[in-house]
């Protein structure tokens, strides 16, 4: 349907064309389709007094960690669509302003529990340099230092001091921090970065910024690299240098909200739907962000879920009791909205959608057109309180029934008679008939796909490279295999101990084991991320002397991270093509393999923490449970034909080595 | 610096008994968990100086705390210990402390070994006593058990969803469908709002006062039938007083949860909040 196709008058007038332009932009699109928040985002149509007290309450704490430098953990909480990822966006956005510290906003999170603080730092110290892995200049971690060294200088905009000077009063104000030994190495590998990230401007590359880079983030480094940095050897003098445990990351995550402190903004990390978390995860993410807020100073953590399973998690020891007090110091709840705040919901996307036309066409006066206020007084017709979510759903439902209506009489006419008939309100969907509620299931998790799909791409700092995050996210997939039974033929999917208490450490990260017509067939699977070539070099050889060969091998990679190898590297992944007879197999993937594995669980997590919700007639709604999520995504060969599964689950053993 | 930390956690004692003290002076009776007290005196002070706190013997003396090491232990002046001993809040606790995901009963005995010592005898005759005389608080029953009388928590009696049958055939109502068994005889004269405020204000505070109770929880506690509590529930919304939200937690639902939910529009409202202002 065109513009045009709407005009039905014989003369045409400056009226009508904007007329016509309003009709076509109508049909153009419906403001309500969107009903979730995926992450930061602009703020589009955000109405303030929605959930004003709760972000307000947020960003005074926010405030106040800064001031009192201090770590505060906040809980915000309330049932799936009432808005918790919105004010989380509302929080992004205010840290955005005239600051250089943004919000950090995690979400996802699949690295294996004793993986998961470097897995939390990895993704800050991305968000912090955009996800850049050279030009650092202008990042946010550039500007931090910047405000640290401003600092060292009484933050005196006259004083334009050498090279030398600025190193010494860095200095100077590091030892005012009585660092220890980890951090004081943390603050000068900040400098270096700094240093080296402003001189590449000049022409002066020296290399040094990414590996301060991979150094903050809890890569590895191979001993030269690190000697670059000046950083201390590692315990053996061919061992790669990093962050050795937990204990060191969480020291260069205190270490970075000091230097929030010197812009003086707090660092704010927010961990979204944390309720799609394993029990195992949360417990101990629910230790590591203990230990975070009790040392860290200017940082507030912000932890949002579904309150019934957080308070589960409590009352059920999953997140010990001294953890809680401190994640949960603060509680933020959000509480359905009265009816009066829903129209104003309706009311701010409608003005928005309707910008453009508002004083060029004559509109109706009726602030909800073209929903019109009779439609409010029906969709809310004996609600006491409604879920934000809801609302916007009825609403994209009566705008899509007035778009069939202006199609159907066109332009002027349905002008004409607007307001003037009475609403027709469509039954909900009958629940009775199975094949139309698979249908709406299929729709609802594959447009999740898509919507996740393109959330990661504009924001690919969220994603960065890390093998146990990855490691994790295929071997969730693969678990919700084997719950699906026959089809995929999965029996167990294994993930050993990185640090096992006894015997030596596995040399895969995942195990995979299948039916199979001849008895089980084992696929082992390493992820390599790094461009350490001690590290990739370590972990081949572990692969190559491992006592159990029986089975496939997969070495997984990232095309962002590519596989850097020396001498002896290349010789046992000679060894391994050679040695397994074609069972081995070489899987590069690149960010947008890695985006679509990690869609698809996140649509999964969603399911189950009961967010995703599929919409039928009349704008109702229904949530999609975790159950009926996989069924869905077998249904639609989901798992068959994604990136490395479809490797996984092939029927027959891969006939020849593939190097992609 | 171990003076230091001394002081601040002689000074954190301090404040939480001034404002216990406050708050008997202001009539102000009702019992608090150590948590709440803490969150009242101090905003920011973490857990652990909190139960720091009760290694402060000579400013904390006049206080009775009912277990050393739980933030969520309610605590009173040692003036109160009576009614701390006597009071619903601390023989749920003990039930809630004895209690294990396979044995939900327990005798007196078991129970007040729970609590510190100062508080068990106390506490044993006031349950004694509640036995006795049938005045146990509308949570907490008792029966028999080869012949020892056990405690548990009402809430953690299973009960057959009314409208089924094991067989799956739909189940004829029975006298307890219609009138189930733990509800409690509905009162001519009920102040409903009174005494779902206050119903409201004991199991929010014994869960540790995170505005967030289930109706499985406050159905029983309020003696009215479920019409009244249904529509006095609906009138307190209405007012803007309380809030209810959906029952989507990821850890599945009770039978009794199921039933005690509201339907609104196909989704089953499970938790009441106060209303946010």
């Amino acid at each position: 349907m065109t513009a045009s196709a709407l005009a039905d008058g014989p003369t045409r007038g400056a009226n009508d064309t904007a007329s016509d332009d309003l009709f076509a932009h109508l049909l153009s699109a419906n403001p309500f389709t969107d009903n979730r928040v995926n992450g930061p985002a602009p703020d589009g149509a955000d109405v303030d007094d929605i959930h004003r007290a709760g972000f307000e309450r947020l960003t005074a704490l926010a405030n106040e960690a800064c001031r009192l430098r201090r770590g505060l953990g906040v809980v915000l909480w309330g049932e799936p669509g009432i808005g918790k990822s919105h004010v989380l966006a509302r929080l992004g956005r205010w840290a955005d302003v005239d600051g250089p510290v943004p919000f950090v906003y995690l979400h996802n999170l699949q690295a294996s529990p004793e993986g998961l603080p470097r897995s939390v730092l990895r993704a800050v110290v991305s968000i912090l340099t955009a996800g850049r892995s050279a030009r650092f200049r202008g990042t946010p971690l550039f500007r931090l230092v910047a405000s640290f060294a401003h600092e060292a200088f009484d933050y005196d905009p006259s004083v334009r001091p050498p090279w030398h000077a600025v190193e010494r009063a860095y200095g100077r104000l590091v030892e005012r921090e009585r660092p220890g030994l980890v951090e004081r190495t943390a603050y000068a590998v900040l400098f270096r970065f700094f240093l080296s990230a402003y001189r590449v401007d000049e022409g002066h590359n020296n290399g040094v910024a990414p590996l301060a880079v991979r150094w903050l983030a809890g890569d590895y480094l191979d001993p030269s690299e690190a000697a670059r940095l000046r950083l201390p050897p590692g315990p053996a003098r061919d061992e790669p240098v990093g962050l050795a445990d937990n204990q060191q990351v969480k020291q260069v995550l205190v270490v970075l909200a000091r230097l929030a402190q010197s812009a003086r903004r707090p660092l704010l990390l927010g961990f979204d739907q944390v309720d799609n978390l394993d029990d195992a995860q949360m417990a101990a993410l629910a230790r590591f962000l203990e230990a975070l807020l009790d040392t860290a100073p200017n940082l507030l953590v912000v932890t949002a879920g579904v309150q019934a399973t957080l308070m589960h998690w409590r009352q059920t020891g999953q997140i010990q009791e001294s953890a809680w007090h401190r994640l949960a110091q603060f509680e933020v709840a959000l509480q359905r909205v009265t009816p009066a705040e829903a129209e104003r919901i309706v009311a701010v996307r409608l003005a928005c959608f309707l910008a453009p036309c508002r004083g060029r066409a004559a509109l109706p006066q009726d602030a909800l057109f073209p929903l019109g206020q009779a439609w409010l007084a029906e969709a809310l017709r004996s609600k006491i309180d409604v879920r934000p979510r809801d609302v916007i759903n009825w609403a994209r439902e009566g705008l899509a029934r007035e778009q069939e209506a202006l199609c159907r009489a066109g332009g002027p006419a349905w002008l004409a008679m607007w307001g003037r008939q009475p609403l027709v309100r469509p039954d909900a969907e009958p629940e009775a008939d199975p094949l139309a509620i698979q249908a709406a299931i299929d729709r609802c998790v594959l447009q999740e796909v898509l919507e996740q799909r393109a959330q990661r791409l504009a924001h690919p700092e969220t994603l960065p490279p890390d093998a146990d995050n990855l490691s994790g996210l295929v071997g969730a997939l693969l678990e919700q295999c084997r719950a699906l039974g026959p089809p995929y033929a999965v029996a167990a999917v294994q993930r050993p101990a990185a640090s096992p208490r006894s015997g030596p450490r596995a040399a895969h990260d995942l195990l995979l084991r299948r039916r199979s017509e001849e008895g089980e067939e084992r696929s082992r699977l390493l992820f390599l991320v790094t461009t350490s070539a001690t590290s990739a070099a370590a972990s081949l050889r572990r692969l190559t002397e491992a006592p159990e060969r029986d089975g496939r091998t997969f070495l997984v990679t990232d095309q962002r991270l590519p596989l850097e190898l020396g001498a002896r590297g290349r010789e046992y992944l000679e060894a391994l093509r050679d040695g397994d007879s074609g069972r081995f197999q070489h899987v590069e993937l690149t960010f947008a393999d890695y985006i679509d594995l990690d869609s698809l669980q996140a649509v999964v997590g969603l399911a189950r923490s009961g967010d995703l919700e599929r919409n039928g007639p009349g704008g109702a709604s229904w949530p999609v449970s975790e159950a009926e999520t996989l069924q869905s995504l077998h249904r639609q060969g989901c798992y068959r034909s994604a990136p490395l599964l479809r490797d996984l689950l092939a029927e027959r053993t891969p006939a020849a080595a593939v190097m992609t | 610096m171990p003076a230091k930390k001394a002081s601040a956690a002689a000074l954190l004692a301090e404040n939480l008994l001034r404002l216990l003290r406050q708050r008997c002076e202001q009539g102000q009776g009702e019992l608090l968990t150590l948590a709440t007290l803490a969150r009242m005196a101090d905003p920011a002070a973490g857990p652990r100086a909190v139960l720091g706190v009760l290694y402060q013997r000579r400013t904390f003396g006049p206080l009775v705390v009912a277990a050393r090491r739980d933030l969520d232990a309610p605590v009173a002046l040692i003036e109160d210990m009576p009614r701390l001993a006597a009071s619903p809040q601390l023989l749920e606790y003990a039930l809630r402390c004895v209690r294990t995901a396979s044995n939900h009963a327990a005798s007196l005995a078991e129970l007040k070994r729970k609590l510190t010592v100062k508080l068990q005898a106390p506490f044993q005759e006031a349950v004694q006593q509640q036995m006795q005389q049938a005045t146990l608080p509308p949570s907490v029953g008792w029966l028999l058990i080869k012949s020892a009388k056990k405690l548990f928590l009402l809430s953690d009696v299973h009960q057959a969803q009314p409208g089924t049958r094991s067989d799956g055939e739909p189940a004829r109502p029975t006298r307890d469908a219609i009138n189930p068994p733990l509800s409690i005889s509905p009162s001519p004269h009920l102040d409903f709002t009174g005494a779902f405020e206050d119903a409201f204000s004991r199991l929010d505070r014994q869960a540790g006062g995170y505005n967030f109770v289930s109706l499985a929880d406050l159905r029983p506690a309020v003696p009215c039938d479920r019409a009244v509590f249904d529509t006095g529930l609906r009138e307190l919304r209405l007012a803007g007083r309380y809030t209810l939200s959906a029952a989507e937690g990821r850890h599945g639902l009770t039978l009794a949860e199921r039933e005690a939910g509201v339907n609104e529009d196909g989704t089953l409202l499970l938790f009441v909040s106060r209303k946010a202002p």
